[in-house]
């Protein structure tokens, strides 16, 4: 009953900014700047399931990104369309087909100005959509998703000058787990305050993916539902081959 | 972060899948997640009111700075709060806001936050203020920065260590409390605060008693409130049933829930094991806990500090070594003296079951609710007893008493060979008496004395128990049932002493019946509930000691009912015709005894005189002025009619000995006495007082006042009663008139067919004359469907009715000779007869002339006494 994080109930989330701007507002930009910024990976990693290399990936990326963030790029963001990653995956897929198109014209002589192409128009199918290909992109927005909360806890253990005791009690961010025993010695605390120590730290774990998670929403959306996709989507990734790769499974 | 999909070769210890390398943290994310969404507080956010915004409170609390919201639970919200003045963080609780609306709700609140304000212990989370602001009731707490149990549980399970470690500290705040008089009221995990260092705290003293109030909760509905309030599976069973007589030892049994849940992760519901069988425990915390989790409160530990001090001794002195010498184990029910003595004790067949177990160097009473230890030393007491026989006759207990935590107590408990009941316990209890002697001898310890019997519950309090249980409870609700019997049929004859023998008798024989089917019905019930040995054996004593004896008791009554009815003059059943008539009274006590059948009601008025019993007939035909008689008899008695006492004035004794018995040696006034007119009143007077005194004596006749002329109109209606299956009521007025004087008013009381003379020629009555009495009744009473019957009778001779026939036997057995002036009074009678019957055919059948004797055609006007209504 005790957080000690800032209430995030009622601060706007970074998403919220974006979609409420319609436009090229300074403020939107920095937020959806932000939002690129930590949603980097899942583009990345998106890229290269389609078969680029690395550099090639990394190249495709920042210009995804410099596209995206060109003024009129915001204010086609959809408040309907939801959450920012189904936003961008929409995004990414149209970049990738006009990218190819223009490779293609630029072969056969190119100089052609090619159309804007507006997000979520219904008569223009956008980049086939496959269901691994949506699956596998939000399992790593899912990881990232965790692994942004995860560098906040750890920042503000750290801020703190309680570094260890993070690293100590992250395994129980999983569930029960390890030797509360010695950790509590290696800790220098009581079991009793283990336990105090390992509900906070959980607490401000959840509270860390929440707020994550609501920058990513549009507003009065429920973070809760999406976080239950996410857990949806981990668990059937689990037991497909698109994450650690099919021959490395054995 | 590394792109590259490698495994980090760790495994999830959670879902067992492998984590990859460069999943975050390397922790699986999955797991991580799952965790996340998992609800840190009590309630889950889709039933939460929605609290008031951080920026309404800070507006309500000037003075402070709301830092967060830092929980909402069904007892209101709570939020983080510092104060501006001298930067001390607090927590901050604001009541649902409609009960600040309540009068009545604040001033309760403010009563008791006073109260709560002045507790002050380590252990309970302090409250600093109180009041109401902005519409708000609200307490200003100790702000603690850390987990509540509940939470702390899924942080990492309480190891028993741990739990012990909190019980001592939770009982210190629990002391306190009480012994300021403050009760809780709602222990539970969620109450439970550990701070930081982990130092546990109970919050929310009282919370729940200011809420839980139903006038206040009448404002609330379920959304605003959260949540019930109280929690079912920590409140004590009285907290649930009585819950204005709740005292601190209901906070025993919530701790006692929370332990339970500590030591093992699951809550104590219904059929719970012992802790040690879910945990590795030492087994004498299952005995701290059931004892905490008791139903009744008197077996709970009775403060906080005995269960404290009860934890601290398990820790200060060592678990029980394993047992040396083999075990002895058997199912067993325990019960206590205290129960015993009690009226439900009386009733409880089958108390507590669970096993008894007899290691080395200790007692062991285990059911799935109730754990009792007892190490050898402890006993102080062993005896042998036996259950109430009230219901479980015979079975035995071994009495064991012993010291636990300073107290003396008692259980009784009865070692059996199955769980299905207790028909197999008899010999175990002596031989598991026997088994702990040996065990407490073996262990080097003094030789235990036996248990003073009253102090078993075998006092004299329980012998009156069991007495009025066995005796005067079910007398005494026969007798209400037969009195209220005897108020709806109004009448009895022989008075209010004789009704009350009636009564008295009935509920006698009707509680020996009551009893042995009671019996029998527990021993079936055994039977069926035992199934494995000793069938034979319980079959043979249900036989033997229940189905014998009720035979045995309806045997008597079953003979009687089916034997036709002897005359009770038969001196060789003068016995047996009293046991008759006890049943016989049994029988029809809800059938109005002694009053007078409907078809006799019809030849006048009767009354009762209720002093002696005395049913009295004043019918008298105008038209027959010398007829009415007194006829005197007592009907239980089988005795008959003694005098015939005419209107005239004078008295017909008409049988001597039968009167003398019945008036026990008084003389009757002499024969053919002839009393002036205004003698006849004195002289019914004189027999009514008579019949007072013989009443008061304790031997009351039922006397029958009634006109001599109708003594065969009694005897036809007793014929008329048998034909309609009603035997009891026909031998009650057979015994009511007599039946020598029946048979003398239909012709003198010998052979069925007699010879008379009448208007010079001699008769002889036929059977077909006693039909044709009949039909004279029936012509009388003016019926014409009894009429229409008599005669139809007539027709059929060729086939004689087996009922008349009983009746006709029962006719010849009445003895010839008793009436030398039969003939006499019989032409009277014949004259009335051949005037009531008008049918030709009925005279031809009704005098049969005998062959030699002039015929008579000659009627005889002057005897009739009536017109026949047709």
């Amino acid at each position: 009953m005790q957080p000690d994080a800032p209430s995030p109930y009622f601060a706007p989330t970074r998403w919220s900014l974006v979609l409420r701007a319609r436009g090229p507002s300074p403020e939107a930009r920095t937020a959806l700047s932000d939002l690129c910024g930590a949603y980097w990976n899942p583009v990345f990693r998106h890229l290269k399931s389609q078969g680029t290399d690395d550099d090639t990936a990394r190249e495709w990326t920042q210009a995804f990104f410099t596209h995206v963030l060109s003024g009129d790029r915001i204010a086609q963001a959809d408040p309907e369309r939801g959450r920012f990653p189904s936003y961008l995956l929409v995004a990414l897929r149209r970049f990738l087909k006009d990218r190819r198109l223009a490779e293609t014209r630029m072969r056969r002589g190119g100089g052609i100005a090619h159309e804007p192409i507006e997000p979520g128009t219904p008569n223009e199918p956008a980049f086939p959509d496959t269901g691994s290909d949506t699956a596998r992109f939000d399992h790593d927005w899912a990881l990232t998703v965790i692994a942004r909360s995860l560098d906040a806890v750890a920042a503000d253990y750290a801020a703190s000058g309680r570094s260890s005791v993070f690293d100590h009690l992250k395994p129980w961010l999983e569930g029960h787990a390890g030797n509360p025993t010695s950790a509590a010695q290696a800790l220098g605390l009581s079991e009793g305050a283990l336990k105090v120590a390992i509900h906070r730290l959980r607490r401000r774990f959840r509270e860390a993916v929440l707020l994550e998670i609501r920058h990513t929403l549009p507003e009065n959306e429920d973070p809760a539902a999406e976080l239950q996709y996410l857990i949806e989507v981990l668990s059937s990734a689990g037991t497909a081959p698109s994450h650690t790769g099919p021959a490395s499974d054995r | 972060m590394s792109v590259e999909t490698e495994r980090s070769g760790r495994v999830c210890p959670h879902c067992a899948t492998p984590i990859p390398a460069e999943a975050p943290g390397q922790l699986c994310a999955r797991c991580l997640l799952r965790a996340a969404a998992t609800e840190t507080d009590a309630i889950p956010s889709q039933q939460r009111p929605s609290p008031p915004s951080i920026a309404e409170v800070a507006a309500a609390f000037p003075g402070f700075e709301v830092l967060s919201l830092a929980g909402v639970g069904g007892m209101g919200f709570v939020y983080r709060v510092r104060n501006r003045i001298d930067g001390r963080e607090s927590a901050l609780k604001l009541l649902p806001a409609a009960l600040a609306g309540t009068p009545a709700f604040v001033e309760r609140f403010e009563r008791e936050a006073r109260t709560l304000a002045r507790l002050h212990h380590p252990n309970i989370v302090a409250v600093h203020g109180f009041g109401r602001a902005a519409g708000f009731c609200y307490l200003l707490m100790e702000f603690i920065d850390g987990a509540n149990l509940r939470q702390a549980m899924r942080s990492s399970r309480f190891n028993p260590a741990e739990t012990l470690a909190l019980v001592p500290q939770l009982c210190d705040a629990l002391q306190y409390a009480h012994s300021q008089d403050v009760l809780h009221r709602d222990i539970k995990p969620e109450n439970i605060l550990l701070d930081p260092r982990g130092i546990p705290k109970i919050a929310d003293f009282g919370i729940a008693k200011l809420l839980g109030d139903r006038a206040s909760l009448d404002h609330l509905t379920l959304t605003q409130t959260g949540q019930r309030v109280g929690t079912p599976h920590y409140m004590a069973p009285e907290q649930i049933e009585r819950p204005d007589s709740v005292d601190h030892r209901a906070d025993i049994y919530s701790l006692g829930v929370v332990l339970y849940e500590l030591l093992t992760g699951e809550l104590p519901l219904g059929r719970f094991p012992a802790p040690s069988l879910k945990a590795a425990l030492d087994a004498r915390i299952d005995d701290i806990v059931f004892r905490a989790l008791s139903k009744e409160r008197e077996l709970r530990q009775q403060s906080a500090s005995q269960v404290r001090h009860e934890v601290e001794s398990l820790e200060s002195t060592p678990p029980t070594p394993p047992p040396a010498s083999p075990s002895r184990t058997s199912a067993c029910c325990v019960t206590t003296p205290a129960h015993l003595q009690s009226w439900k004790g009386h009733f409880h067949a089958f108390p507590h079951h669970g096993s008894l177990r007899l290691e080395a160097g200790q007692l062991v009473f285990a059911s799935p609710n109730q754990c009792w230890t007892v190490t050898l030393d402890r006993i102080t007491g062993l005896s042998l007893g036996q259950l109430p026989w009230f219901v479980n006759p015979g079975i035995e207990y071994v009495a064991v008493r012993f010291v636990m935590a300073g107290n003396e107590q008692c259980l009784l408990l009865t070692p059996h060979e199955s769980n299905r009941g207790l028909a197999q316990a008899r010999g175990l209890a002596k031989e598991w008496e026997t088994a702990i002697r040996d065990a407490v001898a073996a262990a080097g310890l003094p030789e235990v004395p036996a248990i003073d019997r009253a102090r078993l519950g075998e006092g004299p309090r329980q012998r009156l128990r069991t007495l009025a249980l066995a005796l005067v409870f079910p007398a005494i609700g026969v007798t209400a049932v037969a009195y209220a019997n005897h108020r709806a049929t109004a009448d009895i004859p022989g008075g209010e002493l004789q009704s009350m023998a009636i009564i008295i008798a009935s509920g006698l024989v009707g509680f020996v019946l009551l009893m042995l089917l009671v019996g029998l019905l527990v021993k079936v019930l055994h039977y069926f509930r035992s199934r494995s040995k000793g069938q034979r054996r319980v079959l043979r004593s249900i036989l033997v000691w229940n189905v014998l004896p009720l035979i045995l008791a309806l045997l008597p009554y079953l003979f009687f009912k089916s034997k036709p009815m002897a005359s009770p003059h038969d001196p060789e059943v003068s016995a047996g015709t009293q046991l008759r008539l006890l049943f016989r009274l049994i029988n029809t006590a809800s059938n109005r005894v002694g009053v007078l059948p409907p078809s006799l009601q019809a030849f006048g008025e009767t009354a009762i005189d209720p002093g002696s019993g005395v049913i009295f007939s004043y019918t008298g035909h105008e038209a027959e002025p010398s007829s009415q008689v007194l006829a005197f008899s007592e009907p239980f008695r089988g005795t008959d009619l003694r005098a015939v006492l005419f209107r005239d004035g004078s008295v017909q004794h008409l049988h001597d000995g039968a009167f003398w018995q019945v008036y026990r040696g008084d003389p009757i006034t002499e024969v053919g006495r002839t009393l002036p007119p205004d003698a006849f009143a004195a002289e019914i007077d004189r027999v009514l007082a008579q019949g007072r005194t013989v009443a008061r004596q304790g031997n009351p006749p039922a006397l029958l006042v009634l006109p001599v002329s109708m003594a065969e109109v009694f005897w036809m209606a007793a014929h008329e009663a048998s034909a309609e299956g009603k035997p009891h009521m026909a031998l009650q007025i057979m015994d009511a008139v007599g039946w020598d004087d029946a048979g003398m008013a239909l012709g003198g009381g010998g052979p069925f067919e007699v010879e008379f003379a009448f208007a010079g020629h001699r008769y002889r009555m036929s059977r077909a004359g006693v039909i044709g009495v009949r039909i004279m009744l029936a012509a009388h009473a003016g019926d014409v469907a009894r009429l229409q019957r008599a005669q139809s009778l007539l027709r059929n001779e060729a086939e004689p009715d087996p009922r008349e026939d009983r009746v006709l036997r029962l006719f010849e057995r009445s003895r010839p000779g008793d009436a030398p002036d039969a003939a006499e009074i019989f032409e009277v009678r014949l004259g009335e007869l051949l005037r009531a019957v008008p049918s030709q055919q009925v005279r031809a059948h009704v005098l049969r002339r005998i062959p030699g004797n002039p015929t008579a055609n000659a009627s005889s006007e002057t005897f009739l006494p009536w017109t026949p209504r047709l």
